[in-house]
C-alpha cells in the first residue's frame, strides 16, 4: 500500500499520526541517511547513533515540514544537524569527561535488525550492484576509488603515485563517486 | 535556509570529498560545516556522495577486508646448464655458492688442509736445515765413531786417573794420542764444551785443539773500544811536547 506513495504523501499520512507511513519513510531513507552520517562522522557506530537520532528528530518535527523542500532534503538537513551536534558533543566529551553518562542516557532506541534474512539478502544484492558499478567505471576513476578505499591512501599519496596534481585527484574521486551514485540510483535494490 | 538551486555555483562543492575522507584543514572544515547547515544543494550533494562512498566502503568491508593476504611464492626459473658452462670452475663456483651446512663443511675441510700443508712445509724446512747443518762438518773432517767420542770425553774429564793409564781393550789410537799429551791441561768445563762439539760430529783432534786456549783465538781489543783517558803514553807525549816547547 505505502510503496506506491510519494515521500510527500507519506509525510502527510505520518502527520495524521499514521506510524506505518513514517515507517515506510524510514525504510526508504535509512540507508542513505546512515551513509550521510557515516560520511560526516567517519565511524560506523557514531553514524548508526546519529542516524537513529535524526529519524527521531524528524518524527518529532513532522508538523514543521511545510512542503517547500523535498522530503529527502528535509531529512538530509536534519541528519546533518544531528551529525554536527554529535561532533560537538564528542568534542566537548573529549575535553570534559563528565558528559559521558549524559550521552549514554539518550541512546534508548533498539538497533535495527541488520541480521535479518531480508537485510542479508538486500545487502548481498547491493554488493553485487556495487561491484558491477565500480567495474563499469573508467579506469582512471576506478583507480582512485581502489587506492582510496582498498589501499587507504591519502590524497597526497595518490597524487604522488599517479603523478597528478592534488586537485585532479580530488576531482577524479568526486567524479567517480558521483557516477557510482548515479549507477546505483538507476538500479534500486529491491527488498526481498 | 539557503537553497542555491544550482549546485555548480556553490564553491564548497570541491570540499565535499575532502570532508568525507577527513582530509580537510580545520579552518576549511568549520566553514564547510557552517555552509552545510544552510545550503540545501550542498547537503543533498553531500548525502549522495556519502551514500556512494558508503556503498564502496561496505563492499570493501564485506568482500575484501576479511580475505587473507595470499602467500606470495615466486617461481624462479632454474637456468639450464650449457655444455661449455659445466666445468671445473663452474662446479667449484657451485660448491662455493652452497649455503648452510655444506658450505660449513667445505670451509672446515679447507682449514684442515691448510693446517696440514703448513705442518708439512715447516717439517720439511726444519729437516733440510738440520741435514745441511749435519752434513757440513762431516764433509770437511773425518767422522768419529761414537764410542771413541765417549772415551775422549771421559779422557777429557779425568785425564790423569790411574784407570785411564791402563791399556785400552779396544786399542784405538785415540787413547794413545790422549796419552801422548799427558801434560796438556784440560779443564772439565772445556771438556764439556768438547763433548758438545763431538756430538755435532767434530773430530777428536779438533775438539782437543779447541779445548786448548789458542793465542790466535783470543779476542783482540776492538779499535772502537779505545778510550782516550786510558792512553797514558799519549799524555806523556803531550807533556814532553809541552816541556820541549
Amino acid at each position: 500500500m505505502y510503496k506506491d506513495l510519494t515521500d510527500e504523501q507519506l509525510v502527510e499520512l505520518a502527520v495524521r499520526e499514521d506510524p506505518d507511513a513514517f515507517g515506510e519513510i524510514v525504510r526508504r531513507w535509512e540507508r542513505k541517511i546512515f551513509a550521510l552520517c557515516f560520511g560526516m562522522l567517519g565511524r560506523e557506530d557514531d553514524a548508526r547513533d546519529a542516524c537513529q537520532e535524526a529519524f527521531i528528530a524528524a518524527y518529532r518535527n513532522l508538523k514543521n515540514f511545510r512542503g517547500e523542500a523535498k522530503v529527502s532534503s528535509w531529512l538530509h538537513r536534519i541528519a546533518v544537524n544531528q551529525c554536527l551536534t554529535t561532533k560537538r558533543r564528542a568534542k566537548s566529551r573529549a575535553e570534559d569527561f563528565l558528559d559521558d553518562e549524559d550521552g549514554s542516557e539518550e541512546r534508548t532506541f533498539v538497533a535495527p535488525l541488520y541480521n535479518s534474512p531480508a537485510k542479508k539478502a538486500e545487502k548481498a544484492e547491493r554488493m553485487i550492484l556495487v561491484r558491477q558499478a565500480v567495474g563499469a567505471l573508467p579506469t582512471d576513476l576506478r583507480q582512485v576509488i581502489v587506492m582510496k578505499e582498498f589501499e587507504e591512501m591519502t590524497f597526497q599519496e595518490i597524487s604522488e603515485t599517479l603523478e597528478l596534481p592534488l586537485s585532479t585527484v580530488k576531482s577524479r574521486l568526486y567524479t567517480a563517486l558521483k557516477q557510482l551514485k548515479m549507477k546505483l540510483e538507476r538500479t534500486p535494490v529491491e527488498v526481498v | 535556509m539557503l537553497n542555491n538551486g544550482n549546485k555548480q555555483e556553490c564553491r564548497f562543492k570541491d570540499d565535499i570529498v575532502a570532508y568525507i575522507y577527513d582530509e580537510i584543514g580545520a579552518a576549511e572544515r568549520g566553514k564547510f560545516e557552517s555552509h552545510l547547515a544552510l545550503c540545501t544543494a550542498c547537503t543533498d550533494e553531500f548525502a549522495g556522495i556519502s551514500n556512494a562512498r558508503f556503498s564502496v566502503f561496505e563492499w570493501q568491508k564485506e568482500e575484501f577486508a576479511h580475505l587473507a593476504t595470499p602467500e606470495i611464492v615466486i617461481p624462479y626459473a632454474a637456468k639450464p646448464k650449457t655444455a661449455e658452462a659445466v666445468g671445473f670452475f663452474v662446479g667449484l663456483r657451485d660448491l662455493l655458492t652452497l649455503s648452510g651446512w655444506p658450505s660449513a663443511v667445505m670451509v672446515a675441510g679447507a682449514v684442515v688442509i691448510c693446517i696440514g700443508l703448513g705442518f708439512v712445509a715447516i717439517n720439511y724446512v726444519g729437516n733440510s736445515a738440520q741435514v745441511a747443518e749435519n752434513k757440513k762438518p762431516v764433509v770437511s773432517e773425518q767422522p768419529v765413531p761414537p764410542v771413541v767420542a765417549q772415551s775422549q770425553q771421559n779422557a777429557a774429564i779425568v785425564p790423569d786417573t790411574p784407570s785411564h793409564k791402563e791399556p785400552n781393550v779396544n786399542g784405538t789410537p785415540v787413547i794413545a794420542s790422549a796419552k801422548a799429551t799427558p801434560s796438556r791441561e784440560i779443564r772439565p768445563v772445556r771438556a764439556s764444551l768438547n763433548s758438545q762439539r763431538i756430538r755435532f760430529g767434530k773430530s777428536l783432534t779438533a775438539s782437543t785443539r779447541t779445548a786448548e786456549p789458542a793465542p790466535q783465538q783470543r779476542k783482540a781489543p776492538a779499535l772502537t773500544a779505545y778510550d782516550e783517558d786510558d792512553d797514558k803514553s799519549l799524555r806523556l807525549a803531550d807533556l814532553f811536547d809541552e816541556g820541549g816547547s
